[in-house]
Formats: structure tokens, sequence, C-alpha cells
């Protein structure tokens, strides 16, 4: 057998077990495990993989927001700046102790839920593009986060959020279980319930659903409103990591987050994804920049690898589609 | 209201002919022109050459790159990779200008060169690959900003003294380009470059079959590719008209900062796209003309100086900048609805 026909015959093998893109990526995973031990046993250690889960674990709550939203065939690019302003507001309330933690933690869950809310009105009141709005927001939100802190941000993070960024439960990370309560519960929304459902079909003919009844605003608002509160989750969690008020924690972060979707099987143009699949996407990003630093590559070559995995991961993706 | 009634049957060249007409001009006009007069009547300074010169200089860059965001807009597309090309170009320039200050004219070309194989990527991708071109552009914008760093990790290299003269000169009777902010009378080069760069850009747009073809392909691109319009090949010369724009920009921005910074081109991002949609071109393909980007590119520029000039902290201009692109959009949709109701 030549190379080609075995390649054809490997593709059309794939083909017919059809594993859903969700699949694909915890495969993928596996793989760069299995790469990443041939290199290095160490790299293979609980203790060092659990560190690379817990490096995952914001990018993969931002991720869930992220999903719902781009289901419903939106974007949010505001996502990075709820986490920013989270943050410096988070250090300035606490001042490094827990004595204000309640209503901090309150503020920050009514920032990201408050911004869900706006985008989602704007997006489906006025008819502006989810892209547009959440840029605009993007920018508002970066403003009040200069605006509040002077552009110097002050206080510190308290021993409670630490130790929600930093801490263990027995040897698994805080974080690690934020995010894995979070997917869980999000995975299920979105399989078992009516809301899930109509995410769905409304990101796949929004007409359709309309007529057929479902309260399509409603949806949409709702996916960003979970997109806005799984950003104040990620952003006290990477407070919590970070330990001070920060005006760059969050940057980059928007981008990530739909990369994160993308890379685990997400569409962009709505109606289809899922959220173990982006929890896949999370892992898998937060596994290979860990891998190429653990095998001494500089930071700059790893956003080159990454601008490279993504565009093979869509690549894939259409391809996949295509042949569907 | 009897004076509509008399208007709709009576004066067929009237008040609603004009009112008609004051609709089609987009939001930006609107904004730029209420600016300037808000900004001019109360800011002697305002008005003063030193003043525009500075503000011209300051929007060239933004302007530029607008141009090839709008391209990529028409036909349905976007270009994040942008800021990632104006970092890099900045970073090739200055270095390669301080070791070889004498191949100043090979190393422009050198950087067109490289937009024109970044964007023939884009183009490739986009085009050729149907990959969705927010997603791809974020992925070779990624690529592109990693090699930057890769090259020059912090701002350094430095430009030279005549390149520098290419966004500080200018021409008139007071030629004076040494002096700080310029001065009364001459028109710096930069006015001359956006002036030129949009004039042709929009014969382009306008006047050419390749122009007519960009906004086929944006308006529908099934119908187009039916009508015998090869959508892929114009798709490819747009994503590389996007990133020589980008250079263009980068280019400017070398000159007038002197070095290379690999993160300076960032913001410009974000930027250039709030100013196409501001300036009225559609996400959707097919809509939108460059003048209105460049009124918005004078707009966004405007609003930075006399934000500057009253003392307000230039961190309110994030959240204003926001609010004018959500707002420019609301209010457009706002307007459709209340013709239709």
């Amino acid at each position: 057998m030549t190379a080609k026909s075995v390649q054809s015959s490997a593709r059309r093998a794939l083909l017919q077990l059809s594993l859903p893109p969700a699949a694909i990526i915890w495969i993928a995973v596996g793989l760069l495990l299995l790469l990443a031990r041939s290199v290095s046993a160490s790299f293979w250690e609980l203790s060092h993989l659990l560190n690379v889960a817990r490096q995952a674990s914001a990018l993969g709550i931002l991720a869930i927001g992220q999903t719902y939203v781009l289901i419903t065939g939106g974007i949010d690019l505001s996502n990075a700046m709820v986490v920013t302003l989270v943050n410096v507001v988070a250090a300035t309330l606490l001042r490094g102790s827990d004595e204000t933690l309640g209503g901090t933690l309150l503020i920050c869950l009514g920032i990201g839920l408050l911004t869900g809310l706006a985008n989602g009105l704007l997006i489906t009141r006025l008819k502006v593009p989810p892209l547009v709005v959440t840029l605009g927001m993007f920018s508002i939100l970066r403003g009040a986060a200069y605006v509040y802190t002077d552009g110097a941000p002050r206080g510190d993070i308290s021993p409670a959020l630490e130790f929600v960024g930093t801490g263990f439960v027995g040897p698994i990370p805080t974080a690690v279980i934020f995010w894995v309560v979070l997917t869980a519960l999000a995975a299920v929304a979105l399989q078992k319930t009516v809301f899930g459902r109509q995410l769905y079909a409304v990101g796949g003919n929004e007409k359709a659903s309309r007529l057929s009844g479902v309260p399509a605003d409603r949806v949409i608002v709702l996916a960003y409103v979970v997109s806005g509160l799984m950003a104040a989750i990620a952003g006290l969690i990477l407070s919590g990591y970070a330990g001070t008020g920060t005006l760059t924690l969050g940057d980059g972060r928007n981008l990530d987050s739909i990369a994160a979707a993308v890379v685990g099987g997400t569409s962009l143009s709505g109606g289809s994804g899922s959220v173990i699949g982006s929890a896949g996407g999370a892992l898998f990003l937060a596994l290979l920049f860990s891998f190429l630093r653990f095998i001494g590559l500089p930071y700059t070559i790893q956003l080159m690898v990454q601008g490279l995995i993504l565009a093979v991961a869509v690549y894939l993706h259409v391809r996949s589609q295509r042949a569907s | 209201m009897s004076s509509s009634v008399t208007t709709l049957t009576q004066q067929p060249f009237s008040v609603r002919s004009v009112t008609r007409l004051l609709g089609r001009i987009g939001p930006a006009y609107y904004a730029l022109l209420i600016l300037l007069i808000v900004a001019a009547a109360s800011q002697e300074r305002f008005l003063t050459g030193p003043n525009l010169t500075n503000l011209i200089r300051n929007s060239t860059v933004l302007g530029i790159v607008t141009i090839g965001q709008i391209a990529t807009m028409l036909v349905a597309g976007i270009d994040l990779s942008v800021g990632s090309v104006i970092s890099l170009t900045t970073v090739i320039a200055a270095l390669q200008m301080e070791s070889h200050p004498e191949a100043t004219p090979g190393i422009v070309l050198l950087c067109l060169l490289i937009g024109l194989l970044i964007g023939a990527v884009n183009g490739f991708g986009i085009g050729y690959l149907r990959l969705n071109p927010l997603i791809f552009t974020l992925a070779s914008g990624t690529a592109i900003q990693g090699l930057t760093l890769h090259l020059l990790y912090s701002p350094g290299g430095s430009v030279t003294r005549e390149f520098r003269e290419l966004s500080r000169g200018a021409i008139g009777p007071f030629d004076c380009s040494f002096c700080p902010g310029g001065t009364l009378g001459p028109i710096p080069y930069a006015a001359i470059y956006l002036l030129v760069l949009y004039v042709v850009g929009t014969w382009v747009l306008k006047r050419t079959v390749f122009g007519l073809a960009v906004y086929a392909v944006g308006g529908n691109e099934a119908s187009a590719r039916l009508s015998g319009l090869r959508t892929e090949r114009i798709k490819l010369a747009v994503y590389i008209l996007s990133s020589i724009f980008a250079v263009l920009g980068g280019l400017f921005l070398a000159s007038r900062i002197g070095s290379g910074d690999p993160l300076v081109g960032d913001p410009y991002t974000l930027d250039s796209i709030t100013a196409g949609v501001l300036g009225g071109t559609s996400l959707f393909g097919g809509v939108g003309d460059l003048w209105g980007g460049l009124a918005a590119v004078l707009t966004l520029g405007v609003l930075s100086t006399m934000l500057n000039f009253n003392n307000v902290s230039p961190f309110y201009q994030f959240i204003i900048k926001g609010v004018i692109l959500i707002g420019a959009l609301a209010i457009g949709y706002l307007r459709t609805r209340r013709k239709t109701v």
C-alpha cells in the first residue's frame, strides 16, 4: 500500500467513526500527553499535570461562557476586561483581608452580571452586532478599570481568594474543583434543560426558533449573562493567583477563550458546540504551553505555535464539517 | 404636522429631499462636524497650525490601517492581524536601519514584501480554504506577534534620520521640520499621504472592476460567484491589501517614534474596526466607503485632542470610545426602525 492510500483509508475509517468534535479534542489531549511523556517522564508526574490543570482552569471557565455565546451565533470580546475590572475592584476593596469578602464577591459577580445583561440587551433590543457591542463594552470596561484605579491599582487579594487561586484540597488545586463543577453544571444545563436546547435552536436558525415559540431574545440575553458571570468568576480565581490588582490581568483572554472553544469543536457560526469540548480545548492549550515551556521554547515561540495550532484546528474543523 | 404634508404634496425640491440627503450621510460626519465646531469654539488653541498638524500626524497610522480594514469588512471579513503586522514592521525597520542605514529603500521594500506574504497567507486561508476570517487572522496575528517579540523583546533599534523626516516633515512657505510641533503654514507630509491614499483607494473601490467586485462579493457571495467573479482571488487581493496598508501604517509609525516597539501596533486592530464601523461600513459586507472611515478616524483624533485640552484623564477615552462605537450603530438602528414604523 502506498502512503497515500493508507492515508485515505485512515481518513475513511475516521469518517465512519464520525466522532463528535468534543471527543476529537480529548483524543488530542491524550496524544499530547503521550508525546510529552515520551520526551520526559517528569512531565507525567501527577503534581505537574494538576498544576497544568490549574493553569487551564480560569481559561476553561471563561470558555464555558464563551461557548454559550458562540452557540447562539454571537461572540463575547468583553470577558477579558471583566476579568481585569473584577481584579482591580477586588484588590482595592479587600486590601488584603477577608473582612469585606462577602460584599466584594457580590460586587464582582454583579459586575459580570451587569456586563452580560448590558451586552445581551444591546444586542437583542438595539440589534447592534455582537462583535461591536462586546468590543465597545471591552473599551468601556477598560476605561472603567483605569478610571477606578487612576491608572495605578492598589490593594491586595485576601487569603480566602488566594486559597481559591493557589490552594489545594487534598492533592487537587482549588481552582480545578471550581472549573470541573462549573463545567459539569454548564454541560448538564446545555444538554438536559429547555434553556440549553433553546440555545442550540436560536443559534441554528434564529428566525425558525422564534416562529416555533422560543423566546429568542431572552435566551440570547441569558447566554451573555452566563458569559459575564463566568468571566467574573475567572477574574476572581485569577486575582487569587496574581495576589494583587493589575490592569493587564485580562489581556488576550477573550481571544484565548474563543480559541479554546473553537479548538474544542464549537462553531463560530452558531448552533453547535459543547462545554465538554471547550474544556478539552482549554486543557489542550494549557498542556501545549506547558509542554513547549518544558522543552525550553521561549514564550515568543509559544505564541507562534499557538497561532499555528489555532489555524490548523479551524482548518480541520471546516474539513470535517464539509465531509459530513 | 401640516408642514410635512405641504412638503410631500406641493414642493418637489424641498425640506424632504434635503432631510433624505442628510439621512444618507453617515453618523461619523455628523460627529466630526459637531466635534470640530465644539472644539473650535471652546479652545482657541484648537485651530492653530501646530495643533492641527499634530492631530493629522496622530491620526495617520490609524487612517492608513483603516483603509485595509474597511476593504476586508467590505468582503464580509475582518483582519485581526493588522496590529501585529504594524508592530512587526516597526521592529524590522528599526533593527535593519540600525545595522544597515544605507539600505533604507531596500528595507522599506522588504517590509512591504513581508506584508504581501502575510496578506497572501491570510487571503489564501480565508479565500481558498474558506476559513473563518475572525479566527484565522487571530491565529496569524498571534503567530506574527510571537515572531515580532522573538526579533525584539523590548522597544529598541532606531530608524535613520532621513526616514524620520517622512513623518515629521512638511511642505509650505514656513517649512521648519525641526521646530517642535511644526509651524503655522506648512502642510505636513502626513496629510498628503492620507489624502493620496484615500483618493486612490476610493477611486479603486468605486471606479474599477476590482472595486465593484469587492462590493459584489461582500453583498452576496453566492451570486457574485454565479455571475463569474472569482471570489477567492478577490478575497486574496483584499487581504494582501489589508496587510500592505498595515505595513505602510507601521512604516509611518516607525518613522514617528524613531524606533521599533514589539507591542506598539496592538491597539490599532480594534481601533481600525471601530473606525470602520463608526464610518458606516457594515461588518456583514457590501456596504461602506473609505471617506466615512476617515471621518471616524479624525473624530477619534479630535476627541482625544479635546479631552487633552480640557485636562480630562485619558482613561475616560476608553469609555467614550466604547460608548461612541455602540451608540453609532444603535442610533443607526433606531433611525431605520422609525422610518419603517
